[in-house]
């Protein structure tokens, strides 16, 4: 038993690891139940109508890929899809954005292909700052975007006629929109002009970004990865997300009865009138 | 099984299973990858740091938009504290900076974090027709009250004013023990996304 405390933490990342492999491998196939609130995202998108220019603001580094870039690549095929304009843009703190965006952009040409660079999608590269990069962008997106993430300058790219401020977009689509700030930015503008603000948030983002949704800032939210698996399965687009849905499912379990078997111990001492163990 | 055979992609197990032998005990193996993360996280950021100057800066400048001189010597300030003389005058661009991010905020602040989550909070506790609409009502109206008494440490908590309390305290930690969870999970998501890296794109199994 002593040994087994030892190297209880080594054993803990053993049986995670197990957990994680398996199902990874040997899909179980539970079902995934659609939210309303990910129908929302995915009804506002699916309701655009052809040519409209969505824009989408992600904070996506590599770490967050299961997160947030699979949700990136599904909201990225629906648009391909729905022939809408992609004006991919990156602010905040993580310079590797662009390339998670590219990863993405390139998993949704796998699944519609013959889509153009600079005529259905752009990607506008990395800008450092936050709020004020956020509201100089939305009132004049030449003074914070001169070229694109290949150094294309933006008047040399089709797709950015007539693009001058926030208004010219018909939706604006925001990963970490709480954390990056954008929350703050955004909604205030599009509210009035009738555009629709969604939030690609990580699952442990989103209890920070309800209260702006439940207070109308947001019109959707896509929470982590068991959004972006509903959004896969919404769009008919079985991809990694839905995969790692068996692996959460196991995981939590895992994780419950490791919380509760580490718990019961200690309240039945507590019980006893043993303070402390 | 196909492993494969993209330098790139090996070079990126290598150093997933470097991270992993942590596991094990601090190790060179282990050390040699942090230091790398470190490393390339500093590299990309300095490059970052320094195309946004050009492009941000002396672009515009060179271009013929004089105004951009001021941004560029705020920033040059900021090095005037290797200068111990003239240390000083790099509280200069860190005033302009706190000031002018507070400017911006400030309204944002009280207009979207406080003004539009109390006026989303002032509706009817009950909503006929609506069982769940009304339980959360009520639940949010319970919680508001008990965690503001909770936190007003001008009225002694003794008695029944305890009980209220008590609640308000039990509130915050379904509250934490909330997004601790979804925090776990973010957490594991990235470790799976490790795990299938190496599964998928490593070895080939998928």
């Amino acid at each position: 038993m002593s040994w087994i405390w030892a190297k209880r933490r080594q054993l803990m990342w053993i049986a995670t690891a197990i957990l994680i492999v398996i199902p990874l491998v040997y899909p179980l196939g539970l079902p995934i139940p659609v939210t309303d609130e990910v129908k929302l995202a995915f009804k506002y998108i699916d309701s655009l109508p052809e040519g409209s220019k969505v824009l989408f603001e992600a904070e996506t580094g590599a770490s967050y890929w299961y997160e947030l870039g699979v949700g990136q690549a599904a909201i990225t095929k629906h648009c391909f899809k729905k022939d809408l304009k992609l004006y991919y843009v990156h602010f905040g703190k993580i310079p590797d954005a662009p390339d998670t965006t590219e990863r993405a952009i390139k998993i949704a040409l796998n699944a519609v292909p013959g889509k153009v660079r600079g005529v259905d999608y752009v990607n506008l590269g990395y800008v450092p700052g936050a709020v004020a990069t956020m509201t100089l962008f939305s009132e004049d997106v030449r003074r914070v975007v001169s070229y694109d993430h290949f150094h294309t300058t933006i008047d040399e790219i089709p797709m950015m006629e007539g693009i001058n401020d926030i208004s010219d977009f018909d939706m604006v689509i925001c990963s970490r929109s709480e954390a990056s700030g954008a929350v703050l930015v955004y909604p205030k503008i599009l509210a009035p002009l009738g555009i629709k603000f969604i939030a690609l948030e990580l699952t442990g983002d989103v209890p920070n970004a309800m209260p702006y949704r439940t207070s109308g800032l947001i019109d959707a939210i896509i929470g982590g990865s068991a959004g972006n698996a509903q959004y896969e399965y919404l769009i008919a687009e079985p991809g990694r997300a839905m995969s790692s849905m068996d692996v959460q499912n196991v995981i939590q379990v895992f994780m419950l009865a490791v919380a509760l078997s580490s718990n019961i111990p200690l309240i039945l001492q507590r019980l006893k009138g043993v303070e402390k163990l | 099984m196909t492993i494969s055979s993209d330098p790139g992609i090996w070079l990126h197990a290598i150093i997933t299973i470097a991270v992993f032998t942590t596991l094990y005990g601090e190790n060179p193996l282990s050390r040699w990858a942090e230091h790398s993360l470190i490393a390339t996280t500093a590299s990309i950021f300095a490059v970052a740091a320094v195309r946004t100057v050009i492009e941000s800066g002396i672009e515009p400048l060179l271009g013929g938009n004089i105004a951009y001189i001021i941004p560029l010597m705020l920033s040059a300030l900021i090095y005037t504290r290797f200068i111990p003389q003239l240390r000083f005058l790099q509280r200069w661009s860190i005033a302009f900076i706190i000031g002018a991010t507070n400017g911006v905020l400030i309204s944002r602040l009280v207009d979207v974090k406080i003004i539009a989550n109390i006026v989303q909070y002032i509706r009817p506790p009950i909503v006929a027709g609506e069982p769940m609409m009304s339980l959360g009502n009520i639940l949010s109206l319970i919680t508001i009250i008990t965690v503001m008494f909770y936190f007003t440490f001008t009225i002694m908590h003794t008695g029944k004013k305890r009980g209220i309390s008590n609640i308000g305290k039990y509130m915050i930690y379904g509250f934490f023990g909330y997004q601790f969870s979804t925090t776990m999970l973010t957490r594991l998501m990235q470790l799976m996304a490790r795990w299938a890296f190496l599964l998928f794109d490593f070895l080939g199994l998928g």
